[in-house]
């Protein structure tokens, strides 16, 4: 637990030469798309500073992820001047990890890098996508983005097999696109329907506010803390867990639980796949 | 009429990791305390009449640890004597070593730690008097601990205290000296407290780190975790703990204001009545 409040490092280790770590932690701060409130191009820096006064071990999962070593990417640039751009570097970082072998864990920005992750995911075939959001994201277009939080799911529905839950909140012309389809999954079972490999996308807004009190997530009846960890450890479970990626941390408020229960899941994450990565 | 429990504001801030600040703690719950006492107000299912006086290690934050562990070990001293319980109130959580250095038979206090970080680092930061180290130098001194709602620790910690493979998700750890276990966060929802009541002696030292709690109820804390107790558990665990125990002394620490908007304050206050009600001290 170091205390370099600059901390560029996920959980402030020192850094890990990228070939000799098993994960990939790498900073998206995107949120061109953002519906309610924009800052979320400001969260994975916020993840990475609280990250460096989390604890290392995880009691539940039994696990010190930072073992076997952890490198933390650059972030990743982006193009402001163009939407679509938002899709290549991600999913020329995600292709990249996958290929090498490694976990990478993706820290957003907003759930629109999952457009991204889903174009690598198609490319590595056999690998669905388990999104667990506040909203359903199955709007063809969001205020004229194609690219948005609310246009995720049905963008990475398009490549790749999707199961989305959590949710508490979808548009009419969403839910009428999901109709028929089989993209609405169970929370005590996010994989089920999935292939054999998945992608774990969360995104923050599927917490209830009272757990993840941030600018824009204000829509009650959220998941708690306990709900996402159960979800997590089920689809550690019931899959392999290629990569994941964890959206939609907000700051602003000036308060800092956000930040720190960010960086608890992101931990969590990683304890899980170290379990299976080195039974 | 003559206060049967002491609040001791130790304002101690040396060593906070990531929000400073807790220094300012004790003035925030006293200030607490007063309204609580204006307002005339009281929680209908448990007892918070206890007349309570409140007395200050010193009047500015101190930086010395072992000045402030002096001062706070001084009060609690005299009220030993006095037949007065003592609530240490922080500050750091540094701050608990005080209470711990006036009892005399350390073997016979058992340390029940109420925290979501196991606090158990030989030394943190070149310091051994970090709070980040407080459990440490109780077992250091003699005492037993039992330590619950702990969700967040470091890997080298866990194997110094609990032995070389503590991996598991048990949710119980045991030391094989038999002189330290913890029920973690998970443990105390999927064990109950039944787990390590037994384990708890006749005579108890109480440390309550506000950061055990869930940040919902008490965000006010250098650094909060997530799936924390709820109040109502936390005064449940606690009313389990003292019945049927004598309790030399209790602290409640780690109160940081600058990330408050009042409800850590009040929690906190609360937390100190329900002591001053609950605590039967020596006589």
């Amino acid at each position: 637990m170091p205390t370099d409040t600059l901390a560029t490092t996920f959980l402030g280790v020192e850094p890990s030469e990228i070939h000799r770590a098993w994960a990939v932690v790498a900073p998206a701060p995107y949120d061109r798309g953002a519906s309610e409130s924009a800052g979320a191009r400001l969260g994975p820096a916020a993840v990475l500073a609280a990250s460096a006064f989390v604890e290392t071990y995880d009691l539940e999962a039994g696990r010190d992820p930072t073992e076997g070593g952890i490198a933390t990417a650059a972030p990743i640039r982006f193009s402001y001047a163009d939407g679509q751009a938002s899709v290549a570097p991600v999913a020329a970082l995600v292709e990249a990890e996958l290929r090498a072998g490694r976990f990478p864990l993706l820290l957003g920005g907003e759930a629109t890098i999952l457009c991204g992750s889903a174009v690598a995911l198609e490319s590595a075939g056999g690998i669905g996508v388990v999104r667990i959001e506040g909203t359903l994201g199955c709007d063809d277009a969001w205020r004229g983005l194609r690219l948005a939080p609310r246009t995720a799911t049905r963008r990475a529905a398009e490549r790749v097999p999707v199961r989305v839950c959590g949710h508490r909140t979808a548009g009419a012309a969403a839910r009428e696109w999901v109709r028929g389809r089989a993209i609405e999954g169970d929370i005590a079972d996010p994989a089920a329907g999935l292939p054999g490999a998945v992608w774990l996308a969360i995104d923050l807004s599927a917490l209830d506010p009272s757990v993840m009190p941030m600018p824009g997530n204000i829509e009650p009846g959220g998941l708690s803390y306990r709900d996402l960890a159960g979800a997590v450890a089920a689809v550690f479970s019931a899959r392999r867990v290629a990569g994941a990626e964890l959206t939609g941390l907000v700051t602003g408020s000036g308060d800092i639980v956000p930040a720190f229960t960010a960086a608890r899941i992101a931990l969590r994450i990683l304890a899980l796949a170290h379990r299976r990565r080195f039974p | 009429m003559r206060a049967r429990a002491a609040a001791i504001a130790a304002p101690h801030e040396a060593t906070a990791s990531f929000v400073a600040g807790c220094g300012l703690g004790p003035a925030a719950i006293a200030e607490r305390l007063d309204a609580l006492a204006a307002a005339d107000t009281e929680p209908v299912r448990y007892p918070q009449q206890t007349p309570l006086s409140w007395v200050e290690a010193h009047d500015r934050t101190v930086v010395d640890p072992a000045e402030m562990i002096r001062l706070v070990s001084r009060l609690v001293r005299e009220f030993h004597d006095a037949g007065v319980f003592p609530i240490v109130v922080g500050g750091e959580h540094t701050v608990a070593a005080g209470a711990l250095e006036a009892i005399d038979d350390p073997g016979s206090a058992t340390v029940v730690q109420f925290d979501a970080h196991a606090d158990l680092r030989a030394e943190y930061e070149g310091s051994p008097w970090s709070h980040a180290c407080a459990m440490r130098r109780a077992l250091d001194r003699g005492h037993p601990i039992v330590q619950i709602g702990v969700r967040s620790a470091c890997i080298e910690e866990i194997r110094d205290v609990y032995g070389g493979d503590a991996r598991g998700p048990a949710g119980f750890l045991e030391a094989p000296s038999g002189r330290a276990c913890m029920l973690t966060r998970s443990g105390l929802r999927d064990l109950g407290l039944g787990r390590v009541i037994d384990r708890i002696g006749p005579l108890v030292h109480v440390t309550i780190d506000l950061d055990v709690l869930d940040p919902s109820c008490a965000p006010g804390v250098g650094t909060p975790e997530p799936d924390g107790l709820s109040f109502a558990e936390l005064i449940g665990a606690l009313d389990a703990v003292l019945a049927g125990r004598t309790a030399a002394s209790a602290d409640v620490v780690e109160m940081c204001p600058p990330r408050d908007d009042g409800r850590t304050a009040l929690v906190a206050a609360r937390l100190v009545r329900f002591l001053a009600a609950a605590g039967r001290p020596p006589r």
